[in-house]
């Protein structure tokens, strides 16, 4: 069987929005880091993250990467997660259109099944909470 | 490091290929039609050279072959001189610059050419976008779906929502840069666009449509680097590089305290002001990395041409037109010159170089003296800004 060519070795942090903290300073970050951006302490602690937070900004991407899904289009965010640091990610299609502010909640969905291996793929989105 | 131990460097030879879809040419044609030129231009021969430094982005994803430092000492046949690519991501060319700039400033070599060089067009665009994707992170933003336009799109929306910026003027960098483009026979557009017609055209990520974004080039530049106190015996017009900077950024958009400017590029900016000793208002003309129109309203602002929020109504009403306030994108811009990216960081000093020498046949700024190049990897995770100067 081949490799996948995504990143499945952070698919575990990715889906279950496991961050960490650092020891020192206290910053939160997803995802992880091994060493501390602010103050470069490496004593950091895993720290399970709710996913939930607000859209910082949005776009409409109109033309997908190469196999990327059977999507024609998505929309993808950046969102301010509660707990402090951003994240971008794509949106569930619920027909709510994203806006700067809105809340939103994650939701693990089914993309395809990687094509090298025939696997399925999972991807954590996020939902707006209407 | 101390400025004073520094050598002073100039620029005594340029050559630029006409950008586009080069079907007649491969890499390596595209090196040595840019490296003759240079050659020509400077009146130097290939065996004077000592050093070379090529800019170039993904030639083992868009052609496979690496190794390409050696492949360009090769083709324009350099005596075994130390020759390497540098990679970073769509500023591998300023990167060249600046490490050509630093082997001559430091003494390590006497004359040194840097070269950048991009094939993009011998795979479909979906393949060399997403091979351009992996300027960004490959696991947290192209792996997710977010395309390079993509990473742009957000930040222009951000930039909308903070300064009320509109679509209106970032179709105005596009029309201003396909205007400037449509007189350098080197671009890769020759048309002359409209504000509706940028309007109109196809949505590629919201609020970025098709004529927002530069486009998938093939071309190559190339330049010569000699210590300033030589440059007479290759030319009457030599230019000096009073300023070099480069400065990075997390690796990821989201990553980053605020995304309507690009941070790497005013620590960039501020370091080449500082060392040139001159103040935004003193340049004259600007090739700026437009690699989507939003980028070159937040450039105008990480330069200090504008104050935040102030540079898109700026260039909607024509102040860094041709022989504007300053003239920004005289080349065409990476929208209307295109953007082959490992070339564009070189490209960018080859048209201030020809600015400064008053050679830019049917685009010239009157009484250029000084110029600057601003060169973006990635979403800002890499800056390069140069400033050049007349030697007179
Ligand atoms: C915008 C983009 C997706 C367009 O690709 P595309 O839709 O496949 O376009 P095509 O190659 O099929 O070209 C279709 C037409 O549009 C024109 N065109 C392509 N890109 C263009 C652009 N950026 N601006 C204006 N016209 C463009 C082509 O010349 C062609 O015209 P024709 O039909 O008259 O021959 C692609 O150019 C792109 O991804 N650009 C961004 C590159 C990038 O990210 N660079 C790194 C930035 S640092
Ligand atoms: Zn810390």
């Amino acid at each position: 069987m081949k490799e996948p060519t995504y990143n499945y070795r952070e698919d575990s942090e990715k889906l279950n929005f496991v961050g960490n903290e650092c020891n020192k300073c206290h910053k939160v970050y997803f995802p992880k880091r091994n060493v501390c951006r602010d103050c470069g302490s490496t004593e950091m602690i895993d720290r399970k993250l709710s996913g939930n937070g607000e859209i910082y900004s949005y776009t409409q991407i109109m033309v997908p990467p190469e196999d990327f899904n059977d999507k024609e289009s998505y929309y993808a965010v950046i969102v301010k997660l509660d707990e402090g640091p951003r994240v971008s990610g794509i949106l569930v299609d619920s027909g709510t259109t994203p806006d700067i502010g809105l809340r939103v909640k994650p939701a693990l969905r089914l993309m395809k099944k990687d094509k090298e291996t025939g696997l399925p793929r999972y991807q954590m989105k996020f939902e707006i909470i209407d | 490091m101390n400025g004073d131990l520094l050598r002073k460097v100039a620029i005594v030879g340029v050559g630029l290929t006409k950008f586009g879809e080069r079907y007649d040419a491969s890499l390596r044609n595209l090196v040595s039609e840019a490296g003759i030129a240079c050659f020509e231009d400077a009146g130097m021969s290939n065996k004077d050279i000592d050093a070379l430094y090529v800019g170039n982005m993904a030639s083992g994803r868009l052609t496979e072959q690496e190794h390409v430092g050696a492949l360009v000492a090769d083709e324009l046949a350099l005596s075994n001189v130390p020759a390497l690519k540098v990679e970073n991501a769509c500023a591998s060319g300023g990167t060249a610059f600046r490490q050509a700039y630093m082997a001559v400033a430091s003494g390590m070599h006497d004359r040194v050419m840097a070269l950048g060089v991009e094939k993009m067009t011998d795979v479909s665009t979906s393949e060399a976008t997403t091979g351009l994707g992996g300027a960004g992170d490959k696991s947290w933003e192209l792996d997710d779906g977010i395309t390079f336009p993509g990473l742009y799109a957000l930040m222009a929306r951000r930039h909308m929502h903070d300064y009320g910026t509109t679509e209106e003027q970032m179709a105005a960098v596009a029309v201003k840069n396909h205007a400037n483009a449509y007189k350098n026979k080197y671009a890769h557009f020759h048309k002359i666009i409209s504000i509706d017609d940028a309007i109109r055209s196809k949505m590629i990520a919201d609020p970025l449509k098709l004529y927002d974004c530069s486009p998938i080039s093939d071309g190559s530049a190339s330049l010569i680097m000699v210590p300033a106190e030589d440059a007479r015996k290759y030319t009457d017009t030599p230019i000096i590089i009073s300023g070099s900077a480069q400065a990075s950024d997390t690796l990821r958009l989201a990553d980053r305290d605020d995304i309507t400017s690009i941070k790497a590029a005013r620590i960039a900016a501020e370091k080449a002001y500082s060392q040139a000793k001159i103040k935004p208002s003193d340049v004259n003309v600007a090739e700026v990395h437009d690699c989507f129109t939003i980028a070159e309203i937040i450039a105008m602002e990480d330069l200090g041409f504008y104050k935040k929020g102030e540079a898109a109504k700026a260039i909607f009403d024509g102040d860094t037109g041709l022989n504007g306030k300053v003239s920004v994108n005289t080349s065409g811009g990476l929208k209307g010159c295109g953007h082959p990216v490992g070339a564009t960081g070189i490209k960018q000093a080859v048209e201030i170089v020809w600015q400064l020498r008053g050679e830019a046949e049917g685009r010239q700024v009157s009484n250029a003296k000084i110029g600057l190049t601003h060169n973006v990897g990635g979403s800002g995770s890499t800056a390069i800004v140069n400033i050049l100067e007349r030697g007179d």
